[in-house]
């Protein structure tokens, strides 16, 4: 068979192995397959289109634990949204600047806050807000909620169960950004009117609440790092024409299409004692969650670690501010601080959440890089180690395999619930499934979700170790969705997991920063220089190999004088990687009887001693000129790779002068790869990627 | 497709235009299948990543730096897609694989070691392989998803072919001494 058979016969055979015929692409099928992608493009592209993250709201809204989180973040978020206004201050913007210094003064505020989102019907709550340190919450439900950060305590009362249940906040994800974003706010909102923002469109004259009122509409840049403000929005305020005193505020995020308005708004009242504080009912059960277990053999009911229920009332005012005068607002009969038991330490929870124990690793951060630390943390807690294989929702799949499949057909809702079970694989609701009647569990099936007061109690439970990862998951996509394209943000962690402790995961450039930051796996973020990025990505052949295509054809573009014959030679030079080191090195070992160059240093030494040596190879066997090139060529290049090191300060070494092809695990040659790694060629001419520790082993036990 | 053509369909398709993606999704089915194959060598699951490449495209285009390497761009999507799914591949892998079921016994003592020596090429080799074999797709393509000159594709494709073809022989195959 001759050549040209042979390679017909080959080609005939990858055709039958790999060919495949009526190739064609069934648009319509794959639009029914991936609506969520197109869900995604739409808003990016501007085409309204909520449904999915509607969806991520429902799961929310439905939860009761989460209703007290979400309002008091949109609260925030209508708060916060305030400073990120955009533009210069004209003559409306000083008007709307005046507006907005009352929210900057204000030490307390009362006001409605509804949030309007798709078809769901407004979720709606009168609020009261102390600067000094507490939140009162009345839902149109009945349930009352206060938060009291000076006791770290959320207390909620809830009409229909006739229970008070006592929470830690600092076991809640909120309470930072609730608390220390109010303070913020006002400096922000402050610097902002100084700064001297706009444009503020203006919107004319309208009469709220029988008063009347200008209006004031900005674009707010949403950079922020909670889901619940993020996106940009449109804010819109109307005010008193004569005292500028702000009467309504509505914010609408063009993202998620959610809708907050804040309404019969009043600032820097006087609230009385009973609103300030907040009472028990004598026939409410209360259950601190802030206490410590029951022991089993006192207690081995459940129900005993209920307080027993006492009149009572709590104010917040009274130990604001230790040393402080005290409030007028005190009541003889509210609980002193003292006898609010404070939690005794308690053995970690397996589900712990993560908002604890990431404190050190995100301090002093920026908020959006808190964000990222928290997204890795909690999709490495939820997945056992492992990094997300990409940045976008069809990562979802790390946590479930089978979630992206229903998160194709069925969207986020679905998802979630039916994710969920999966973090509690050691968890079986204590029910008997006896207790259900046959339409009970019909109905139970087919919400998914559990039905028994009991079993929602425990749900629940367990829920509020993993709800705010997923608070932290959807925060950090986020803040990955709205890095700018110039920020050059890629993303490493693919395949990577926390063990990796020297891999870098993530890396971008903040605006305006010379340097980048990267995120390690073991979540240390460092700066780095642009010149040294080379040292955190791992280029595939294929790429390099592009790269440096690009680079010749430019090359050649602007007018450089490279001969046909030498292009191939360039490109080589180009693209050189270890593959040339090893192949010059095997090739040098062909015609040096197993010796390897004491020196990988391409000057005319070398060239010489290459040289003599090829020539003393051929002596008795001359070789033509055009194969005496190539093997010449081809240890050159080995050299010209280890030269490439050197320059890119990878810190190599070369330990020819010592190690021999009888000394096959030797290391031969070695440079860095990123923090930690070494990659190391063996004098077997095997590569490996080493940490430091192996390498300084390796070296220790080098040839002297 | 015109390169000129392709750019605006890109343009059209980041002011919103999901039809216009979908004709650069149809220009390029072929080579993102042939891409994801020489990764998964599983035609099932190819076409799953090439799919799933499209909407991950989709979602990012808005992030597409140069729209004249949108192929390249997409092919390294594409690739990306493909290994992930190797790592799954074990729960995912599909008994109707047609690269795993034989024709007949000589085909499929064939096919196996076709399939051998294209394992042992290096992934880029075994990609170009891939492009070229999958649906004989020309060199002006196979430069576009690659970004390399065709004279730089047809010494690769040389030098791939050469290397089966020493497996091959290697191997002891009867029919390919090339």
């Amino acid at each position: 068979m001759n050549h040209k058979e042979n390679i017909k016969s080959l080609d005939e055979l990858l055709g039958y192995t790999i060919k495949r015929d009526n190739l064609k692409f069934d648009f319509n099928k794959w639009r029914e397959t991936y609506e969520d992608a197109i869900h995604d493009f739409r808003i990016k592209t501007g085409q309204h289109a909520t449904k999915t993250r509607q969806s991520i709201w429902r799961i929310i809204l439905k939860s009761r634990i989460t209703k007290l989180t979400m309002a008091a973040a949109a609260l925030i978020f209508v708060m916060f949204s305030i400073y990120t206004f955009t533009g210069s201050i004209d003559g409306t913007s000083t008007a709307f600047a005046n507006a907005m210094e009352h929210f900057v003064a204000a030490r307390t505020a009362r006001f409605d806050l509804s949030i309007e989102f798709g078809d769901q019907p407004p979720q709606t709550s009168s609020f009261l807000y102390d600067a000094k340190g507490y939140i009162r919450q009345n839902m149109a439900n009945g349930t009352v909620n206060f938060v009291d950060y000076n006791r770290n305590k959320v207390l909620s009362l809830d009409p229909d169960s006739k229970t008070v249940l006592i929470r830690d906040i600092r076991k809640r994800d909120f309470h930072n950004a609730l608390y220390d974003l109010f303070t913020e706010l006002q400096g922000l909102i402050q610097q902002a009117i100084d700064l001297g923002h706009g444009p503020v469109e203006s919107l004319g004259t309208r009469t709220i609440d029988g008063c009347p009122a200008y209006g004031y509409r900005v674009e707010t840049t949403g950079q922020s790092s909670s889901l619940f403000w993020q996106g940009k929005g449109t804010l819109t305020i109307w005010a008193d024409r004569e005292t500028d005193f702000p009467l309504q505020l509505q914010w609408y995020n063009n993202v998620t299409g959610i809708k907050a308005s804040v309404t019969n708004l009043s600032l820097d009242q006087v609230f009385s004692p009973e609103e300030a504080g907040i009472s028990i009912p004598e026939d409410y059960t209360i259950k601190d969650e802030t206490l410590p277990p029951p022991k089993p053999k006192q207690q081995p009911d459940e129900t005993t670690a209920l307080i027993e229920p006492e009149p009572q009332q709590i104010d917040p005012n009274e130990t604001r501010e230790p040393g402080g005068e005290q409030s007028p607002t005190e009541h003889n009969d509210t609980i002193e601080p003292d006898n609010i038991p404070e939690p005794e330490p308690q053995q970690p929870e397996l589900n712990e959440t993560p908002a604890i124990n990431i404190a050190y690793l995100t301090e002093g951060l920026d908020e959006s890089e808190q964000t990222l630390i928290k997204l890795f943390h909690s999709w490495t807690f939820l997945t056992k180690g492992k990094f997300p294989s990409s940045l976008t929702v069809d990562a979802i799949k790390d946590i479930d395999p089978d979630a992206q499949i229903t998160f194709k057909q069925k969207g986020w809702s679905h998802t979630f619930s039916a994710t969920l079970p999966n973090y509690f694989d050691d968890w079986q609701p204590d029910i008997d499934p006896n207790d259900y009647t046959d339409e009970e569990k019909q109905q139970a099936k087919e919400e998914r979700g559990p039905l028994h007061d009991e079993f929602q109690r425990q749900f629940q439970k367990k829920f509020s170790y993993v709800e705010p990862h997923f608070g932290n998951i959807a925060g950090g996509f986020q803040t990955v969705n709205s890095l700018p394209a110039k920020s050059d943000w890629h993303y490493n962690g693919q395949g990577a997991n926390t063990g990796d402790t020297d891999m870098a995961i993530f890396w971008y450039k903040p605006n305006d920063s010379k340097t980048y930051r990267v995120i390690y796996s073991d979540l240390i973020i460092e700066d780095i220089l642009p010149e040294d990025l080379h040292l955190l990505e791992d280029l595939s052949e294929a790429e390099i190999d592009s790269q440096a295509n690009d680079v010749l054809e430019t090359a050649i573009q602007l007018g450089a004088q490279i001969p046909k014959d030498d292009r191939s030679k360039v490109l080589r030079m180009l693209s050189l990687s270890e593959k040339d080191l090893i192949k010059g090195l095997a090739t040098y070992l062909e015609y040096s009887r197993g010796k390897y160059p004491a020196s990988i240093k391409f000057d005319k030494k070398f060239v010489k001693n290459l040289d003599a040596l090829l020539t003393k190879a051929f002596k008795d066997d001359p070789i033509d000129k055009k194969t005496g090139e190539e093997k010449t060529l081809d240890i050159g290049f080995a050299c010209f790779f280890y030269n490439k090191l050197v320059r890119e300060k990878k810190d190599p070494a070369y330990y020819g002068d010592s190690v021999t092809v009888n000394d096959p695990d030797a290391v031969l040659v070695r440079w860095k790869l990123s923090r930690n790694k070494y990659r190391v060629i063996y004098a077997s001419l095997e590569a490996e990627t080493v940490t430091i520790e192996q390498l300084t082993e390796l070296e220790s036990q080098l040839p002297r | 497709m015109d390169k000129s053509l392709e750019i605006q369909l890109i343009e059209q398709a980041l002011s919103g235009d999901l039809e216009s993606f979908g004709k650069l999704c149809s220009n390029y089915y072929s080579s993102m299948l042939a891409i994801a194959y020489s990764v998964l060598t599983d035609h099932h699951l190819a076409e799953d990543a090439a799919q799933e490449a499209f909407a991950r495209a989709l979602r990012n285009l808005n992030k597409l730096k140069s729209k004249e390497k949108f192929a390249f761009w997409l092919a390294r999507i594409c690739r990306n897609v493909a290994k992930d799914m190797t790592r799954s591949r074990s729960r995912l892998k599909n008994s109707e694989d047609l690269s795993q079921l034989p024709a007949s016994p000589d085909k499929d003592c064939n096919h196996q070691a076709v399939n051998d020596a294209l394992n042992s090429l290096s992934a880029p080799d075994r990609e170009l392989i891939a492009l070229r074999y999958y649906d004989n797709l020309p060199y002006e393509k196979i430069a576009d998803v690659l970004r390399l000159s065709k004279p730089a594709i047809n010494g690769r494709l040389h030098r791939a072919r050469k290397k089966m073809a020493k497996y091959l022989q290697k191997s002891g195959f009867p029919e390919v001494r090339l």
